[in-house]
């Protein structure tokens, strides 16, 4: 059982690393081998519980921050998307880097399909007329596929009279073609008006999805395929590859290396490679920009965080923000949260959970339902319900500029997230309230001590001893709270002046996800992902304290 | 006392707060139950009703558009009918024809209704008409009562002669016999002084008209100031600078000089190069003269000063050099001749600009001179206007009172006049005569109220008055549009029961044919989908809207009970017919909540199970890892999520293309996605195991137990309440998880509820707030219950390690 299972994943390892995900197959090796060893070993009896914790551990966490860690240090991002090896395999292969020779000549094409009843199937045959030479296409051989699907094939056209094949003409027109036992019929030309039926299906279950991908090859290894012409039709054409492989001799540390190089092949002239682009170079001496690969950064998109001026700048507001922005957060909502929560602590007062159940409504919604709400219906520009009623009716002011306003975007995202946040410090508050003792009161009381100094000398103090670490996980959490931002601004308005996507609201995390999941200007994983390491240290960092500050490390040690 | 009076006050600021807290949530439900769109509304609440966004959402009806492309999909046997055999076909086709007669049926019982109720309105109207039209007239009056200004004593026959002026007809009026009696007092108070301003301003323009050219070529020559400033600086500083270092060489080359023991053969002529020197260092000076003139060429004028000293340092240098037969100074004295060249021609350069820059400077100062003389005329007389505009000001403060009264007295007798003549009209054929006195009314006593001061009592009446007097226009317009619906409903209603009844003959034999692969749609069939989709849009609705809106307007303004139960019912039977014919976007809504709960679901409960696994060692054994183990992975889980999302995105979307039914945009893949965060549930975990005690598995491992067992049979069952809570906070925490989500769906049916609801928050719903809020209320309610009844946990689970420490 526990063979054929090592053996499945080590399997499934090594296709991983061909495919090129290497930190995903290194994972994996780690993994069985823990496994394994688990397993095998007694002593490690206590870690098999944890087997399918480590499972999701490994792939869910570790592997992603390994891959993080990797990309951080690469130029991963628009351009730079596949491996090397992925990206001169497309310059080899791919039908965008082919071009059609017009030299003149039209051959026109018939389709034959083998029918099931009355429907027609996607095994199909190819007649091309040369002249008036017909000549039809072998099966194709797959050249290159991914996952089941055909990326490229390539078939041999023969003469139909060499082919062994028998037909049946009709009108001189070839009507039937005979397989074996199975039976082509005249399907499709894209010269016969009377076929125009059965041209959805030809397009979209047997051009699209294989036809399109197949390449043909003649005696003389001229090379077909079926392409869009500038009008829009489907022509059988000849094309050609723009790109082959070669061999270069170079010169590397005094020694002449012979490698592979990719060749134009009109112009015969190698392609460079610089920085991870491949480049190629025009016959009047012009290099542009083919395609791009993933190559290692070192240590820029750290850097360029204080040497780049148009990221520096953006950065550091949004690094200012960001702390602001917790900061302010935690002040307001333990401000609101404190004084409801003083309000609500008088023994005497009557419905104290009424109020308590419904200033706690903001906390259980669901936050993102919330800062949707307040999004579309109160701070929209022209809509929304703000400026419509109270700016407008109630101060008769101009509509404030709530999403293209730095200022008062700022003030809509503090004012829903202290709307989403106080109920929270306020439940906390009150049930530290709840657990200073009475005596301490009217030990103060009998001293003869103000409300407000009772409030200073033993409440305030008492309580930020529990409340404190709460204070610093609360900064942590909006620290990152992406959802709020994102969700009420989407971190705008935009910067002006900068190459990256930052906005005046945004924060590192919403920075972040705008650099790699938003491609307006471009994705940036690799600049993304040195940032998100920053953010780790921050958060981690402050997480770490807040540990300290609650003694929770005494109590899992316990 | 103090304390109860104190009490009550905590309980009015603890409402208030909790109304200014929940308002949000107030204002979903309401905008959810609003028939009309809240987002184009003036008002913020609405007193029409309707559940319809509610089953829009969850049990959308299958309305006329609905039925036709379904019955279409059946003839063409096209996607979701195209598996069906003939028979099902053919029966859900009859099926579909009964519901679409039903709807016509149905359709034209409504029409009925607003007929009736229509004619209702009339009769009330015929019957009632003296009614109607007397207390129209009583409105008049009540305005007429409104309008009983106080007589002011001074200034009425100014005030008239000023409303004479103006077109007003002031012989109606008794007490103004004469409007040129006050026409003396007018020309000295206000008269005068407006011919005075008139003067003036036309001076005033006057003189702007000169200043205007005088300023734009002050400007020109500005900026060709700047330009030569600019122009000499870059000219002169760095050759300046570089004629210095030369200087210093030529020193040098005189130093050198001394201690050569080179002989000079010939020597150039050395009186003439110090004579062209000395010229040139008077010249020196000229330009340093120029340069000092302007604080724009201080740096220049440093500079040249500076250059000036080395000069003469070289000169005075020279003059006392006494081994001039040496070699080296022979090339001194060729350097200097050429030296002195290039200065010289550089120096003619520069003060040739600076001559251009002086003519500038004079031109500007010029201009400067004369902009200077007739902008302070203009000024005063500005100041002048300006006070002559104030006294008009305050004339007219002061006759404003006669004004007042005056104005209100010709406005009274014209609404006596109309009054007079609205009194004989009789509803409802003459409805359209009295819609326009009461837009005379209207705009009489709107333009009359704006005279008075803002925010006075009798604005406010006056306003309140007329606010609703337009009621003959808001009848006369539902009347209107009430006979164009009819014209366009007929012709609509009966093609569409023609292609009905045609589409239905012809409906089974097309669905047999269509089943052998030739797909015809019947030409009845595209007719009335064209009648469905177009024809009702394009010509019934616009006039059946403005009809059951001004129905709706009507009944408000009118307040009559009597009409309102029918206005009433030609708005709702409006607003049902447009629910059976209007075409409405699908919505997948219930979808969504089904996907949310299932990966919340599966999440909630593989996390809860690999967790409590996990947890146990951590409570129970020792081993190496135990002490920071879990402090590790809390930390470690600190990386933000969303960044882990780059690999988990490359993954899936790899793992899609070999393993079906998993990778991006699958649920499946998503529920992969959020299996990563379990360090927090497991610290829980572990907690609660340490509280279970461990002699009850140690009894039971005398008897014979494995570890194993006692997990299973005792602590399991011993920790499922807190198991149990896991899993629904999970499952909270999943549901209301929304980036991961975000990134990870990209089919709209595969959509999670937050995501889906993001959809309804953006783009062509942005202003449905109807649905949107409907759609947050019904995701909403749910959540808050469960949170509510979880409240201890939540809270607990937060504050405990706290509150312990």
């Amino acid at each position: 059982m526990l063979t054929l299972f090592t053996v499945f994943s080590i399997f499934g390892g090594i296709f991983l690393l061909s495919r090129g995900f290497y930190e995903l197959s290194i994972t994996l090796f780690v993994l069985i081998f823990l496994i394994d060893f688990f397993i095998i070993n007694r002593k490690a009896y206590p870690y098999r519980y944890m087997i399918p914790a480590l499972i999701l551990l490994f792939i869910l966490v570790l592997y992603p921050i390994a891959f993080t860690i990797r990309t951080a240090f690469t130029n991963y991002g628009t351009g730079h998307i596949m491996t090397r090896q992925e990206v001169v395999e497309r310059l080899l292969v791919d039908p965008i880097y082919t071009y059609v020779i017009d030299d003149g000549k039209l051959y026109s094409y018939n389709i034959y399909v083998r029918y099931e009843g009355t429907q027609p199937t996607t095994d199909f045959k190819v007649i091309v007329y040369v002249g008036n030479n017909p000549y039809i296409a072998r099966d194709y051989r797959v050249l290159k596929s991914e996952a089941g699907e055909l990326i490229l094939g390539e078939a041999e056209l023969i003469k139909l009279s060499e082919s062994g094949l028998r037909f049946e003409r009709q009108n001189g027109r070839i009507e039937i073609i005979r397989d074996g036992k199975k039976l082509y019929k005249y399907f499709y030309s894209p010269d016969d008006l009377s076929t125009y039926i059965n041209e959805d299906f030809f397009k979209y279950s047997i051009l699209f999805p294989t036809l399109s991908k197949v390449e043909f090859t003649d005696s003389l290894l001229n090379r077909y395929s079926i392409r869009q012409d500038m009008e829009g039709r489907f022509t059988f054409s000849q094309i050609k590859h723009m790109y082959k492989l070669g061999l270069a001799e170079t010169v590397e540390k005094g020694k002449s290396v012979v490698k592979t190089v990719i060749i134009n092949t009109s112009t015969n002239k190698p392609l460079i490679e610089e920085n991870g682009t491949i480049y190629d170079v025009s016959e009047s001496g012009e290099k542009f920009a083919v395609a791009g690969y993933i190559s290692g950064y070192g240590f820029k998109n750290f850097t360029k965080i204080f040497t780049d001026p148009t990221i520096s700048g953006p950065f550091t507001k949004i690094f200012v923000w960001n702390f602001t922005w917790a900061a302010l957060s935690v002040l307001f909502t333990f401000v609101i949260g404190l004084i409801l929560a003083l309000v609500l602590n008088d023994p005497d007062l009557r419905g104290k959970t009424i109020y308590r159940s419904l200033l706690i409504i903001p906390w259980a919604i669901p936050a993102f339902i919330s800062v949707l709400i307040w999004k579309n219906g109160f701070f929209n520009e022209t809509y929304g319900i703000i400026n419509k009623f109270i700016v407008a009716q109630l101060f008769g002011g101009e509509p404030i500029k709530w999403m293209n306003d730095p200022f008062w975007a700022k003030v809509a995202v503090l004012t829903v997230n202290t709307w989403l946040g106080f109920p929270y410090m306020m439940v906390v508050t009150l049930g530290a309230l709840q657990s200073i003792p009475e005596d301490y009161y009217e030990a103060a009381s009998i001293d003869g001590a103000s409300k407000w100094q009772r409030f200073w000398k033993i409440t305030f103090p008492l309580l930020m001893t529990t409340v404190a670490p709460l204070l610093v996980g609360s900064f942590a959490f909006n620290f990152n709270n992406f959802g709020n931002i994102y969700l009420l601004t989407g971190g705008g308005p935009a910067m002006p002046n900068t190459t990256t996507p930052a906005g005046s609201t945004d924060i590192l995390i919403s920075y972040t996800y705008k650099l790699a999941f938003e491609g307006g200007r471009g994705q940036d994983f690799g600049f993304a992902s040195a940032i998100s390491i920053i953010i780790f240290f921050i958060v981690g960092g402050l997480s770490f304290i807040n540990f300290r500050l609650s003694g929770s490390f005494e109590e899992v040690n316990r | 006392m103090v304390k109860k009076r104190r009490k009550i006050l905590t309980h009015v600021i603890l409402i208030l707060v909790c109304i200014v807290v929940l308002f949000p949530i107030v204002w979903v439900v309401s905008t959810s139950l609003r028939r009309d769109n809240a987002a184009f509304s003036t008002k913020m609440f609405s007193s029409r009703l309707t559940f319809q966004n509610y089953i829009d959402l969850l049990a959308p009806e299958k309305n006329g558009p609905r039925l036709v492309s379904d019955i279409d999909a059946l003839v063409l046997s096209a996607p979701p009918h195209d598996k069906a055999t003939v028979e099902e076909a053919n029966k859900l086709f009859s099926k579909d024809i009964q519901k679409f007669k039903e709807y016509i049926k149905e359709t034209e019982e409504l029409k009925m209704q607003i007929d009736k109720s229509i004619q209702a309105v009339r009769d009330y109207f015929e019957q009632n008409s003296d009614k109607l039209v007397s207390s129209f007239s009583n409105n008049l009056d009540s305005i007429v009562a409104t309008l009983n200004f106080e007589k002011p004593e001074e200034y009425l026959g100014v005030a008239a002669y000023e409303l004479y002026n103006n077109g007003v007809d002031l012989s109606t009026l008794s007490e103004i016999n004469d409007v040129f009696s006050g026409k003396n007092d007018w020309e000295r108070m206000i008269g005068d002084k407006k011919n005075q301003a008139e003067k003036l301003k036309t001076r005033i323009d006057e003189l702007t008209a000169i200043l205007e050219p005088l300023e734009k070529s002050y400007a020109s020559q500005q900026s060709q100031f700047t330009n030569q400033i600019n122009t000499i600086k870059t000219l002169l500083l760095p050759q300046l600078k570089e004629y210095s270092k030369v200087l210093n060489s030529l020193t040098q080359i005189l130093e050198s000089a001394k201690d050569s023991e080179a002989y000079a053969e010939f020597l150039p002529d050395e009186e003439f190069i110090m004579s062209k020197f000395t010229e040139t260092l008077s010249e020196i000076a000229n330009l340093k003269l120029e340069t000092e003139k302007y604080a724009d060429l201080q740096e220049i004028d440093t500079t040249v000063s500076e250059f000036q000293k080395l000069y003469r340092k070289v000169l005075s240098k020279w003059r006392n050099f006494s081994y001039k037969d040496k070699a080296p100074y022979s090339d001194f004295l060729n350097t200097v001749d050429a030296f002195t060249t290039n200065v010289a021609s550089t120096i003619k350069e520069s003060v040739l600009l600076l001559n251009q820059l002086n003519s500038t400077t004079q031109k500007m100062f010029e201009l400067q001179a004369q902009i200077n003389q007739q902008s302070s005329n203009a000024t005063k007389l500005k100041s002048q206007l300006d006070k002559l505009n104030n006294e008009i000001d305050e004339a007219y403060e002061k006759i404003s009172q006669a004004l007042v009264y005056l104005n209100a007295q010709v406005l009274k007798d014209q609404i006596l006049e109309i009054k007079d003549r609205v009194s004989s009209l009789s509803l409802p054929s003459q409805l359209q005569l009295l819609n326009i006195q009461s837009k005379r009314v209207f705009g009489l006593v709107t333009d009359f109220a704006a005279q008075l001061p803002e925010g006075s009592k009798e604005q406010k009446n006056l306003r309140a008055l007329v606010k609703n007097i337009d009621w003959p226009g808001t009848a006369k317009d539902m009347f209107t549009n009430y006979d164009l619906f009819v014209e366009n409903y007929e012709p609509y209603i009966s093609e569409l029961k023609m292609y009905l009844g045609e589409a239905e003959n012809q409906g089974s034999e097309f669905i047999t044919v269509s089943k052998t692969g030739i797909k015809v749609r019947p030409q009845s069939l595209e007719r009335l989908t064209d009648v469905v989709l177009s024809t009702y849009r394009n010509n019934v609705v616009p006039n059946m809207n403005v009809m059951s809106r001004k129905a709706t307007d009507l009944s408000d303004k009118l307040g009559l009970k009597d009409i309102s139960k029918s206005l009433k019912t030609i708005d709702g039977a409006a607003f049902r017919i447009d629910q059976i014919w209007q075409r409405k976007p699908d919505h997948y809504l219930l979808r969504w909540i089904m996907n949310s709960i299932i990966v919340a679901l599966s999440v909630s409960l593989i996390t809860t199970a690999v967790t409590a696994l996990a947890a146990y060692p951590f409570s129970r054994m020792r081993f190496k890892g135990r002490k920071y183990g879990i402090m590790f992975l809390l930390l470690i889980q600190m990386f933000p999520a969303i960044m882990y999302m780059i690999a988990i995105y490359t993954f899936l979307a790899f793992a899609g293309k070999y393993i079906p039914g998993f990778g991006l945009s699958k649920i499946s893949g998503l529920v992969f996605a959020y299996l990563g965060g379990i360090a927090y549930n497991m610290y829980l975990i572990k907690g609660y195991y340490d509280t279970i005690p461990d002699s009850l598995e140690e009894a039971a491992l005398i008897d014979g137990a494995t570890r194993w067992q006692t997990f299973v049979k005792i602590v399991l069952p011993l920790a499922s309440p807190i198991l149990a809570v896991i899993v629904i906070l999970t499952f909270m925490s999943t549901f209301n998880e929304f980036v991961l989500a975000k990134i990870i769906l990209q089919d709209v049916k595969q959509y999670t509820y937050a995501v889906g609801l993001y959809t309804f928050s953006t783009g062509p719903f942005e202003t449905e707030w109807g649905l949107f809020t409907a759609a947050a209320l019904i995701g909403m309610v749910p959540m808050v219950v469960l949170f509510l009844l979880m409240q201890k946990y939540i809270v607990g689970g937060l504050v405990s390690g706290a509150v312990k420490g």
